[in-house]
């Protein structure tokens, strides 16, 4: 019974942490992946589980104009959000994000979106 | 991650895990049946387990450094060096590479090492494996319960499987010893199967539990492969423990033609056990 107490001990908290296991993926999104933005500073990703930020990338692309983003930066203390600021200024019209991150298990994945500045 | 890179990676895994579990399990049963005749091999084949264990963890590495930066070719030492220092795993990598030099250093050595240091050396190396993979993902408290199993799991797979190869090779100057040995290691064998089956379970149980998305069907066909052959290995453990270590006390030559065979196909299981769960290391759960 005791065995018992301390396997189930050892789930619950084996379980208890913050985010999902076995690679990173994108949970949220800002500007919104898909989403339509009056302005935009920055692009700010958070994934499944935390990530490397020395190994992972954020590219922005968008229309003439745009003078493009900075390094991904880490943005909040569980490691698995990550900012890059857009150059100003962001001009109306559409953006394509792309994202490459080192996860802490040590996978690599990567994935792309498209987002849109404007009234 | 791409099929060159992924199945490099599995290699690298693969070879490094095993050499771990070899050199743990041969330490161990060095200590815990201390009695029993330990034959040396030649220099060249005792350096042969760790040697291949710091070529996989430097291929490891430099594979991981070249997926992380994304790039055709070898990726620039200082990104190398950089992966080592600033990464969890990258230290632990470059952790279980200088164990396993020093464990090559015991191995080339003329006299026999001190065999608590080597199984120090050959624990320390499974121990840093468990800070690469799933296990490693979260941090806090929930991480360092995950890394805490993960570790345990690998440390009593060495206790195990890596014990079989210096239990196969005792077995042939035994003699009327047999029995006594074989009831050794199957106390041993029995109290790490217990631990690696509860380990298992709850590692199991948080990955698939907590994937960012649900079992797709690549994994869940790899989780399978590895239920089974755990499964067959087991049968195989069992046939050892309750059919062959009671014939050796009666029936010392039949018991050992028979043990022949059956351990050689759980060393052969084992590997095939490893080899899958390199395998799904690798794997994303939602593939």
């Amino acid at each position: 019974m005791r065995h018992l107490a301390f396997i189930a001990a050892l789930l619950a908290a084996a379980m208890s942490g913050q985010g999902a296991l076995a690679h990173a993926f994108l949970e949220a999104a800002s500007p919104k992946v898909g989403g339509r933005v009056a302005d935009a500073s920055e692009v700010r990703l958070t994934f499944s589980e935390p990530v490397e930020p020395a190994f992972s990338t954020i590219s922005v692309t968008g229309p003439p104009g745009f003078a493009g983003a900075g390094a991904a930066k880490p943005a909040g203390p569980d490691h698995r959000t990550l900012a890059a600021s857009l150059k100003a200024p962001a001009p109306p019209g559409r953006y394509l994000v792309h994202w490459r991150v080192l996860s802490r298990d040590s996978h690599v994945t990567q994935g792309s979106f498209r987002f849109e500045v404007g009234r | 991650v791409s099929d060159v890179s992924g199945g490099l990676l599995m290699a690298a895994r693969f070879i490094l895990v095993t050499s771990g579990v070899g050199m743990f399990g041969w330490a161990s049963f060095a200590l815990y049946a201390s009695w029993a005749p330990r034959p040396r091999a030649p220099a060249a084949i005792r350096a042969l387990a760790p040697l291949a264990a710091a070529t996989a963890g430097v291929v490891w590495i430099v594979g991981l450094a070249r997926e992380a930066v994304g790039a055709p070719g070898l990726p620039d030492p200082s990104v190398v060096l950089s992966l080592c220092l600033e990464t969890g795993f990258g230290r632990a990598l470059a952790a279980a590479v200088l164990l396993s030099l020093l464990l090559a250093v015991f191995a080339l050595s003329p006299r026999r090492p001190p065999m608590r240091a080597v199984a120090y050396a050959s624990g320390g190396l499974l121990t840093s494996l468990a800070f690469v993979g799933h296990a490693a993902g979260v941090s806090g408290v929930a991480g360092g319960v995950r890394i805490g199993v993960m570790a345990t799991h690998l440390l009593l797979a060495g206790v195990w499987l890596g014990g079989l190869l210096p239990l196969a090779l005792a077995l042939r100057t035994t003699g009327a010893e047999t029995g006594r040995l074989l009831r050794q290691f199957g106390n041993v064998a029995l109290t790490a199967v217990a631990g690696l089956v509860t380990s298992g379970m709850i590692s199991a149980a948080v990955i698939l539990g907590m994937a960012a998305r649900p079992p797709g069907p690549v994994y869940l066909t790899a989780f399978a492969i590895k239920l089974a052959l755990v499964a067959a290995l087991l049968g195989a453990a069992a046939v050892n423990r309750w059919v062959m270590t009671p014939l050796a006390a009666r029936n010392p030559t039949r018991a050992l033609r028979g043990l022949r065979w059956s351990l050689a196909a759980e060393q052969f299981l084992a590997l095939a056990l490893l080899a899958a769960v390199a395998r799904l290391a690798q794997l994303d759960p939602g593939m």
